[in-house]
């Protein structure tokens, strides 16, 4: 359903060509629920940016690679084509909860994402006609209340009326989820879900997101440095390390039988509920300026080889992983 | 000779919730923290967890008198200090230091790593000019950093390495006591591995007391002796940590425990059934009568919880749990 080929991703800073993302490839089918994970900086959201098109283009700008959605070229469609698969689609549920706008109350924030999901093309003139509109508001505000209750927020018509600053966290994930959802999309991107809030609260939204994407038949892609959200939420995996996937794997063979040095490294660093020392990984991520030859991993790895530094590993396949590592070929 | 190092006794506080016209009006009272008994030994590493805004935050800073107790006695090493002031409570800082949450907005962005490092030695008065400079560069091979970063500004850090500055900054005073505030929340796994591990090695080298302050249960595992679970400012259940992750007993251990996302299978054996919490935390400032969690208790027993306050009881060898399932097992 949709298709990440070889994406390469430049920012041009004033401090010169910052290479992040190198090569991405990816891909999520239909119903399928995928985790990218990764740790920060390694340029996971920047993909997730790409897929809808918001990354700010300059100082951003897209090298090569090709983003196919449902047949169409993302890369090469015109903003209006756009404006239908945002939100429509594919649509994201932000990481932070202050991404709600502080001086609207969240039902007009959320009637207003109805009335333009609607309509695209609605012009401002339009969109004050249907404000004043009595009978289309009352609609929409019902139609609201009946989005808030789906996803089990207490007492919705409250909760219309608040602005977000009088929310909890969790509801305003809620809240978010639900903006998410109203669209009908058929790929939901959920970058770092319920990473903001406690492990109670977290757990509850999860399961609020897996049962509604389950229900209505999505495809989700969990954006997350949390592993073990990713373990316990999604069928496959790509770990991510600055710039390039390094390993594809179904979620419950790759937690528990890692191939790639670092998908390995990063596990080992969890510090598990049963006891363990977890050792870290040395060293740091490199700079993107200038990023190291072949592998970006091998300045850090401790299996590194000489053609490491030389040439870039291909994909390798290997009991159902997906490795790009020289150890394998 | 005690052998607790830190020993509060009913350490309460509380801050005024004004209103009225003038805002000068008591109109309520919230409780961060309610009565809390707790003995740490010496070299020991001890762990509250819980969630935002149960308190434990507010426990740990008035524990050591950065923030000033409402009620309660606190004896450190031998000494009553909730009332010390002065002079005296200059030298119990130098023996109390703290590892602050957020590396980035802990650490001043205008001076560099010597100058952070170096101000607790400034403040002190421990030593000349030429003394703090070997000093700083001694504490900053201590926590393993390059000498070279003295000259650094925090902003040309990354985050591992900004809280390695952070705990620096800590040992320079030969501290008895350091108070661990999040100390890894903000990091990766791999640089939090890393920092743990650092954090394990000064305790056996200077024969430190950690109080660690932390949401993440895999961390307490991994770090701790002995935890405290605290909910709603109150300790609702403390066990050596061994102990806890074999039995946990008050429902809300469980349901901590149950909603931590683990990797492994192994972990998912000694997991309890998951539990979702129903409901948000009430609010500190208006705490339900009886026991605090009856609100969102998956196992309520019935009327006693919400009328009676239970007490943290004894109910194994060096286990105590506050809830009125266990007043009579056991």
């Amino acid at each position: 359903m949709l298709r990440v080929e070889n994406l390469n991703v430049n920012f041009n800073t004033f401090d010169g060509q910052a290479r992040v993302i190198d090569g991405v490839s990816l891909h999520v089918q239909e119903k399928e629920t995928v985790g990218l994970v990764g740790e920060t900086g390694c340029g996971k959201s920047v993909v997730m940016k790409v897929i809808l098109r918001i990354l700010p283009i300059p100082p951003g700008e897209v090298a090569g690679g090709k983003v196919t959605f449902e047949g169409k070229d993302i890369l090469h469609s015109s903003e209006d084509e756009l404006r239908t698969i945002r939100g429509r689609s594919i649509s994201m549920i932000p990481q932070n909860l202050t991404s709600l706008n502080p001086t609207l109350t969240v039902g007009e924030q959320l009637t207003d994402t109805l009335v333009t999901r609607a309509n695209p093309d609605l012009s401002l003139v339009q969109y004050y006609r249907s404000r004043s509109d009595k009978e289309l508001c009352r609609e929409l505000r019902e139609k609201a209340v009946q989005i808030l209750r789906d996803v089990a927020l207490p007492s919705p018509e409250r909760v219309m009326k608040s602005y977000p600053f009088e929310l909890s966290g969790g509801m305003k994930q809620r809240i978010m989820i639900a903006m998410a959802l109203s669209g009908n999309p058929s790929l939901v991107l959920a970058d770092e879900p319920g990473t903001a809030l406690d492990v109670t609260t977290q757990n509850v939204i999860l399961e609020l997101l897996k049962t509604k994407t389950r229900e209505k038949g999505l495809s989700v892609i969990y954006v997350t440095h949390n592993l073990a959200v990713a373990a316990e939420n999604t069928q496959r995996t790509y770990v991510m390390y600055a710039g390039q996937i390094v390993e594809v794997a179904g979620s419950n063979s790759m937690f528990s039988d890692p191939k790639h040095p670092y998908s390995i490294g990063l596990i080992e660093s969890i510090p598990k509920l049963t006891g363990s020392d977890p050792q870290g990984i040395p060293g740091r991520i490199p700079s993107y300026y200038q990023p190291p030859s072949g592998c970006r991993f091998w300045p850090r790895c401790e299996h590194a080889l000489p053609i490491c530094k030389k040439e870039k590993p291909d994909s390798v396949k290997i009991d159902g992983h997906i490795v790009n590592c020289h150890l394998f070929d | 000779m005690t052998e607790n190092l830190l020993q509060t006794k009913g350490l309460t506080k509380t801050y005024p919730i004004k209103g009225g016209l003038l805002g000068t009006k008591r109109i309520g009272t919230l409780r961060a923290v309610d009565g809390v008994d707790v003995e740490i030994r010496r070299k020991q590493k001890y762990a509250i967890v819980g969630e935002s805004g149960c308190g434990k935050t507010t426990f740990g800073k008035s524990a050591i008198r950065v923030l000033d107790p409402s009620s309660g006695e606190i004896w450190f090493d031998g000494t009553e200090i909730s009332k010390l002031r002065g002079e005296s409570l200059k030298r119990l800082r130098a023996m109390c230091q703290m590892v602050y949450q957020d590396p980035s907005g802990s650490l001043n962005p205008r001076r560099r790593v010597k100058d952070i490092i170096g101000a607790p030695l400034h403040i002190h008065r421990v030593c000349s000019q030429v003394e703090q400079r070997e000093r700083v560069k001694e504490l900053l091979n201590l926590v393993e950093l390059p000498s070279d970063y003295l000259y650094r500004y925090p902003s040309a850090l990354s985050g591992g390495e900004k809280q390695r500055v952070g705990v620096a900054r800590a040992l320079a005073l030969h501290p008895k006591f350091i108070v661990l505030d999040e100390p890894t929340s903000s990091l990766d796994v791999s640089v939090q591995a890393k920092v743990l591990r650092l954090l394990k090695r000064l305790q056996t080298e200077f024969e430190l007391t950690y109080l660690l302050i932390t949401h993440d249960l895999g961390v307490v595992r991994n770090f701790s002796d002995r935890v405290a679970v605290m909910y709603l400012g109150k300790f609702v259940e403390m066990a050596p940590t061994e102990t806890f992750f074999g039995l946990h007993l008050h429902p809300y251990s469980k349901a901590l425990l149950s909603a931590t996302p683990v990797v492994s299978d192994q972990e998912r054996r000694i997991m309890p059934k998951r539990i979702t919490l129903t409901g948000e935390v009430p609010s500190p400032s208006n705490i339900p009568d009886g026991c605090g969690f009856h609100t969102r208790c998956p196992e309520k027993k019935g009327d006693i919880c919400e009328k009676k306050r239970p007490d943290l009881v004894e109910v194994r060898a060096d286990h105590l749990v506050r809830c009125h399932l266990y007043l009579n097992k056991y």
